[in-house]
């Protein structure tokens, strides 16, 4: 094709998104507090585990982006992660849901202890119950419904 | 001033025209310094004697404050990587802290590739950059660069400073973290604002709480490792360049002749060991001697000593040393586990750890142990006599570029430091020379940075002024940093290369020759006609020679040798068709090692 215009042509139109996620009403396998069981669309494949850190950091700026820059780089993809003040000003908490096997989290965990401003690790039992009430916290505003859809064009 | 005057960069953040020699405009008591002050003055206390930097806008003071320190040697580079590289040369010839300065923005991204490259071989520098005003920092300024957020995965750690009173603690701190423990590059980034303002010079060292090295292995790892190294039949210590870092290679000796267990030593540990040793087997890997390959993947214990099981040693995971069990000796405790199941860790400096095997060994020895590891030496001196390293000299009379590389090394002797670039050369440099001393084999082993050699060598040069310094570089590589050579003549920095120009972009053209059916894309240099590498020798004011025939080689090694008041480059016109041998060929098994091209050895029954 040769282009006479210096512009390029108009964008395609955004498809109307497979029915699939065409719902308006919410997806029916979120979680519950009742059924635990049924936690989202992540929780039907099957995983390795699901681990959860409690990290003790510096409160210094760029520190949540040191964390995740790690999580990045040792290729571990983050499930949740909250960050907040502990009673000392100079140190903060992060928790952090992952979904590893147990021995590949000590791999991350040993990376992350490395890390200069890294005080402290804890591994929470029962990440399980973490990560429900996570998503209970984080499932509030717009759904993604058609987003992934629209985006893919 | 006008602008044609002045850079815009000079007056990026609104500063008024400065003084000579009052530091950003800043009037100084008797007392009290300013940030830039401070930071120079905590440098020298420190006992930083060289700094290779390039200056710019948001430095401007910090360069003012350096033209007044004459304990400080400012090397002024001719790119940022030279500088970053030159500081890792500087550093790895020597175990000090390597200094490397750049200003904000380009400066400062300029330096992540040696960064990158110290992060991957464990080497201590400190770089050191100015940021804009912290005032104007996150509005896209004039040279803005978020170097601090770049860097985070080049680094051990990196800092940004914007409170004046900050600067003297982080940059000792940085100086702490980066030669201490596992050792590596350590970032400074500081706002100009910071640099120009009055500084409380009173804290000393930053609190870091979550900074605590290792550095003595548990006592029961030590004597479980031991009773393995007794039950083993077939055992080998795997060296690495821990133990170079670790200044260990007395102590790597001594536990090998006490043991009289075979060794093999990785690229970046050479001459940790000696070469020349009976025990030596060679170096493992990709472009290791057969012997070192057999020796590590036949073994039934592998004792690691500061190696990292790189996939370049290894070859395909699932098919490494079946046989074997672990113990990984590493001053980092996520290496111990990280590439393959570990029996035993040993957590702590490689010194220490090698003297607690030494004690432990002999202690039961003394109690009667006695492990027969007789019959697995001989067959690994077997495979060492059966498949030594060689080369065939090219039919049509070109020069081998092995044959330029061996003659190189047995001319200039055994005190001469090699840096070597990326690519044939250099793995013909780690087979054709004999290392039999730490720190005279400098390379870019984890990153494989084109553009090491030239600026690595000149920062040898600078920290070992009597020593003769070779940087072994390809016609590819040379390309990437050769404007360093202004450098060295311009600074009295004599450092002689040898260019192995085989008109490509070798390594990459032999793989395209075994692998992709002699289709040379985009491999090809045309280095024999441009540039000429003798006259732009001569341009940046350094000696330049050339050598194409076999019979000159040792004349024009010997020519170069005796200049010592200028650099040298010597243009070493070598045959393209050469290759590296043996090979295991990437992502294959180390029992499929080539010794020659489709030449396979007998490992001998198991
Ligand atoms: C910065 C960088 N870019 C690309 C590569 C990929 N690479 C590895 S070796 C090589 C060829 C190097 O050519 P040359 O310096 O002439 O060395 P030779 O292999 O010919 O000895 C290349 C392109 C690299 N290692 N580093
Ligand atoms: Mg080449």
């Amino acid at each position: 094709m040769t282009l006479l215009s210096p512009y390029p042509p108009p964008a395609p139109e955004v498809p109307t998104p497979p029915t699939a996620y065409r719902s308006s009403t919410r997806p029916t396998t979120r979680p519950t507090a009742a059924d635990p069981a049924q936690r989202g669309t992540t929780m039907t494949t099957p995983s390795p585990g699901r681990q959860a850190l409690s990290v003790l950091v510096e409160n210094n700026p760029g520190v949540l982006a040191r964390v995740s820059v790690l999580f990045a780089r040792r290729n571990f993809n983050i499930d949740h992660l909250v960050v907040g003040p502990t009673e000392d000003s100079k140190v903060s908490r992060m928790t952090i849901v992952v979904n590893v096997s147990a021995e590949q989290l000590h791999k991350v965990t040993s990376q992350l202890d490395k890390l200069v401003e890294v005080i402290h690790i804890e591994e929470l039992a029962d990440a399980d119950a973490i990560r429900t009430r996570l998503w209970a916290i984080n499932d509030n505003g717009p759904r993604p419904v058609g987003a992934m859809a629209a985006a893919a064009f | 001033m006008t602008a044609t005057h002045v850079s815009s960069e000079s007056i990026a953040d609104g500063a008024t025209t400065v003084a000579p020699g009052t530091t950003g405009g800043v009037v100084v008591g008797a007392d009290r310094r300013t940030g830039a002050q401070a930071l120079v003055g905590t440098l020298e206390r420190l006992g930083v004697e060289h700094i290779f930097g390039l200056p710019g806008g948001a430095v401007l003071p910090l360069y003012d404050a350096l033209y007044s320190s004459d304990r400080i040697r400012h090397i002024l580079v001719r790119h940022e990587q030279g500088g970053g590289h030159a500081a890792q040369g500087y550093a790895a010839a020597t175990g000090r802290v390597g200094v490397c300065m750049a200003t904000s923005g380009p400066g400062a991204t300029n330096l992540v590739t040696p960064l990158a490259d110290a992060n991957m071989d464990s080497v201590p520098i400190v770089a050191i950059t100015g940021n804009v005003a912290s005032t104007a920092m996150g509005s896209d300024a004039f040279q803005e660069a978020d170097i601090r957020s770049i860097s985070m995965p080049v680094t051990k750690h990196s800092f940004l400073v914007t409170n004046p009173d900050e600067i003297a603690a982080t940059i000792a701190s940085a100086f702490h973290l980066a030669a201490t423990g596992r050792p590596g590059p350590v970032l400074v980034d500081v706002t100009k604002d910071a640099l120009t303002a009055l500084a409380d010079e009173s804290l000393l060292q930053l609190p870091m709480p979550g900074f605590r090295p290792h550095s003595t292995p548990a006592p029961q790892a030590v004597r479980d490792a031991v009773e393995l190294m007794m039950k083993a039949r077939r055992p080998v210590l795997y060296v690495g360049g821990g133990c170079l870092r670790a200044n260990a290679s007395e102590e790597v000796l001594r536990l090998a002749e006490l043991t009289g267990i075979p060794v093999v030593t990785t690229l970046m540990a050479r001459g940790v060991f000696p070469d020349s040793h009976p025990q030596h087997m060679g170096m493992p890997g990709m472009h290791g001697s057969v012997a070192g390959v057999a020796t590590l993947q036949k073994s039934d214990l592998i004792i690691s000593l500061g190696a990292r099981f790189d996939d370049r040693v290894t070859g395909a995971k699932h098919t490494f040393a079946p046989g074997a069990t672990i113990i990984h000796a590493d001053i980092d405790p996520a290496e111990i586990g990280k590439n393959f199941p570990t029996e035993v860790g040993l957590v702590g400096d490689a010194r220490d750890t090698i003297r607690q095997l030494v004690l432990e060994w002999t202690h039961r020895t003394a109690a009667g142990a006695m492990p027969d590891y007789d019959a697995w030496v001989e067959r690994c001196l077997g495979w060492k006599r059966r498949y030594p390293l060689g080369y065939e000299t090219p039919s049509d009379g070109a020069l081998a570029p092995q044959l330029v590389i061996e003659r190189l090394g047995k001319i200039s002797g055994p005190d001469t430091v090699f840096a070597a670039g990326v690519g044939q050369h250099q793995m013909w440099a780690s087979q054709f020379i004999t290392y039999d001393r730490p720190r005279h084999w400098l390379n870019s082993g984890g990153l494989g940075t084109m553009g090491y050699a030239v600026p690595a060598a000149m920062g040898a040069k600078v920290a070992l002024p009597d020593t003769t310094v070779w940087a072994i570089d390809g016609d590819g590589c040379f390309q990437m940093t050769n404007q360093e050579l202004a450098t060295c003549s311009v600074e009295g920095i004599p450092i002689k290369v040898a260019i192995i120009n085989n008109a490509a972009l070798g390594m990459v053209r032999q793989w395209q020759a075994l692998f992709y059916a002699e289709r040379f894309s985009a491999s090809q240099l045309p280095s024999m006609q441009i540039p000429d590498f003798a006259t732009l020798a001569q341009a940046y004011g350094c000696v330049g020679l050339r050598c194409d025939r076999p019979e000159d080689v040792d004349r024009t090694i010997e020519a170069a040798m005796e200049v010592d008041d200028q650099p040298v480059v010597v243009d070493f016109r070598v045959s393209k068709d050469a290759m590296v041998w043996p090979m295991v060929p990437a992502g294959t098994s180390n029992d499929d090692i080539q010794h020659a091209r489709d030449v396979r050895p007998e490992y001998g029954e198991d």
